[in-house]
């Protein structure tokens, strides 16, 4: 017998029994507006300012969804800088290198300055960006171990950048 | 002259090879399967599913059983065999369920929401009388099932063969077979299990309470975009459900939206038949005696028992519930239709209103309740793998 387990399985219960009830309660009243505005005795003009309704509301939604999503991305890039560096430092190799997280959308971007290089010629750059293309599924796995802690986050861009300052490999990782 | 010679030898063990390898669980699972057959022949129990799965089950537990595996007989090389082949692009997770899920396309072409959508309150029954799924798979966790096993186990309470088996190959659980078999044999059992937990749960005064009925008209315009509707709501608010639901949901609108009668046919004959007699003997894949012969095979068909005596009772209760607050009392029964065995629920809760008061007519309201059921399974089962997906 497995005590823990039943007992810890308790809040499924009350939680499984809620999201029906708030499921099939939706559905409920999907079904009374769609049964009012299919019938002869709702006006026209009042249909259509139904369907406007529910599509500035649906449309409400996703924004107000967008952006919690963005915010999710902002609030965890914020407060986890540390660990996304050294995700990077334990799987890039750019160990020691000085870095920067900024965020964009429902992504980052992390820049690491590599102050050992000084001039990289176009072929160079050319050459370190061929190679590191190759590792895009490795970079890409890397995304999906992130999302594990934060599923809102959809792309991450990762460069590198000579002692100037100037960027010579880029790495976008967005799923795809 | 008998004897075959082979390789310059002289043998005839071939003869007697499989018989020296029967074990006793392969002639348990014969007389289980011969029983499967017998209760669906006879008794004429769900027997579109339990005969296939009867005669499965014998086809498996033969020794070498060549339906599992084919051995080549000069290399020895092993390959799959057609039900082995069967399962992984039918049933199996891999290849996403492609039975169940196309059987809902049939389910769903069958399925007229009319009673529901004329009386849409009915829906909260279907969603109540879900109860002995979450109450089963806390049950199932005291018994020491892994969360998994216990999430499919749980899913027999949906009283939907296909959603079972969903749920269950999603959670990638030991026991589909086990779960089949309970899911699959309840829904049959429904005449016999529900009518004494009702009797349990309800006064004599309260089986006879009348229930007024109008006829009202659905336009086709709601019929045609309920199915869209409930899709959109349970794949936002459950994504994972908007495999089971979509499919059962597009099934319907093939059959609303009036310009595919003969696709809406197909799909809730030839498709749903053919599907049914694959779906049937794929799932005895999973019936080896061996592996299903166990004490937990056991455990699951009594929980699936818990499952849909709760499931009555929840939607029983919860009318009850209801009837506290309201002037015009609703008779308790239809609650207890809201589980997903159609139209064997809804009928059974009839015929005990009948035979209470022969002038008692609770049959739409209870069919209503039957077909909220199927959807709210549905929903559960989207619900279930959300949370354990």
């Amino acid at each position: 017998m497995n005590f823990q387990g039943f007992i810890d399985s308790l809040s499924f219960m009350g939680l499984g029994m809620a999201s029906i009830i708030i499921v099939i309660g939706v559905l409920i009243l999907a079904v009374l507006l769609l049964n009012l505005f299919s019938s002869d005795k709702m006006k026209t003009s009042r249909k259509v300012i139904l369907v406007v309704a529910f599509a500035v509301l649906l449309i409400s939604l996703s924004l107000l969804n967008g952006m919690n999503m963005d915010r999710a991305v902002k609030e965890y890039v914020e407060n986890n800088k540390e660990k996304i560096v050294s995700i990077f430092e334990n799987n890039v190799g750019v160990t020691g290198l000085e870095s920067e997280i900024q965020v964009q959308g429902r992504g980052f971007i992390i820049t690491f300055k590599d102050d050992t290089a000084q001039e990289i010629s176009e072929s160079e750059k050319t050459q370190i960006q061929e190679m590191f293309n190759t590792y895009q599924s490795y970079f890409e796995d890397m995304l999906l171990d992130m999302k594990k802690d934060i599923k809102e986050l959809e792309k991450y861009e990762f460069r590198v950048t000579d002692a100037k300052g100037n960027i010579y490999l880029t790495i976008v990782a967005d799923g795809k | 002259m008998f004897f075959i010679h082979y390789k310059g030898e002289t043998q005839m063990e071939f003869l007697i090879e499989s018989l020296q390898m029967l074990q006793w669980q392969q002639v348990v699972m014969w007389i289980i399967g011969g029983l499967l057959i017998f209760l669906a022949i006879k008794k004429e129990m769900e027997p579109t599913l339990l005969l296939p799965m009867g005669f499965g089950a014998i086809l498996v537990n033969l020794p070498l059983s060549g339906v599992i595996t084919q051995t080549d007989p000069n290399t020895g090389e092993v390959s799959n065999g057609i039900l082995d082949v069967l399962f992984r692009l039918g049933i199996d997770h891999e290849f996403a369920e492609m039975f169940p899920l196309i059987l809902f396309i049939g389910i769903g072409a069958m399925i007229d929401f009319g009673p529901v959508l004329s009386n849409p309150k009915l829906m909260i029954f279907g969603a109540a009388a879900q109860f002995g799924i979450f109450f089963t798979f806390s049950m199932a966790r005291l018994f020491g099932f892994e969360i998994n096993d216990a999430a499919s186990i749980a899913i027999i309470g949906a009283a939907d063969g296909p959603t079972s088996i969903v749920v269950a190959n999603t959670l990638k659980s030991n026991y589909l077979a086990a779960i089949m078999v309970a899911a699959y044999s309840y829904m049959a059992l429904v005449p016999i299990i529900q009518p004494p937990v009702i009797k349990c749960l309800t006064t004599k005064k309260e089986r006879m309470i009348r229930m007024s009925y109008e006829q009202k008209d659905v336009s086709k315009l709601t019929r045609i975009l309920f199915p869209i509707i409930v899709t959109v709501v349970a794949g936002l608010v459950a994504p994972s459900s908007v495999a089971l639901v979509g499919f059962l949901m597009f099934g319907n609108l093939i059959r609303e939206c009036g310009v595919l009668d003969s696709l809406g046919e197909t799909a809730s004959k030839v498709l749903a038949n053919l599907v049914t007699i694959f779906l049937g003997i794929t799932i005895a894949t999973r019936m080896n005696g061996v592996d299903f012969l166990r004490w937990d095979t056991l455990l699951i068909m009594c929980l699936g028992l818990i499952a849909f005596i709760f499931d009555t009772a929840g939607g029983i209760l919860f009318a009850k519930f209801l009837n506290l607050f309201l002037k015009k009392k609703i008779n308790p029964m239809i609650g207890a239709a809201g589980i997903s065995a159609f139209p064997m629920s809804g009928r059974v809760v009839h015929k005990m209103a009948l035979k209470e008061d022969p002038n008692n007519f609770i049959l739409m309201q209870a069919i209503g309740v039957n077909v909220s059921g199927q959807v709210a399974s549905v929903i559960a089962g989207g619900i279930i793998l959300s949370f354990f997906g």
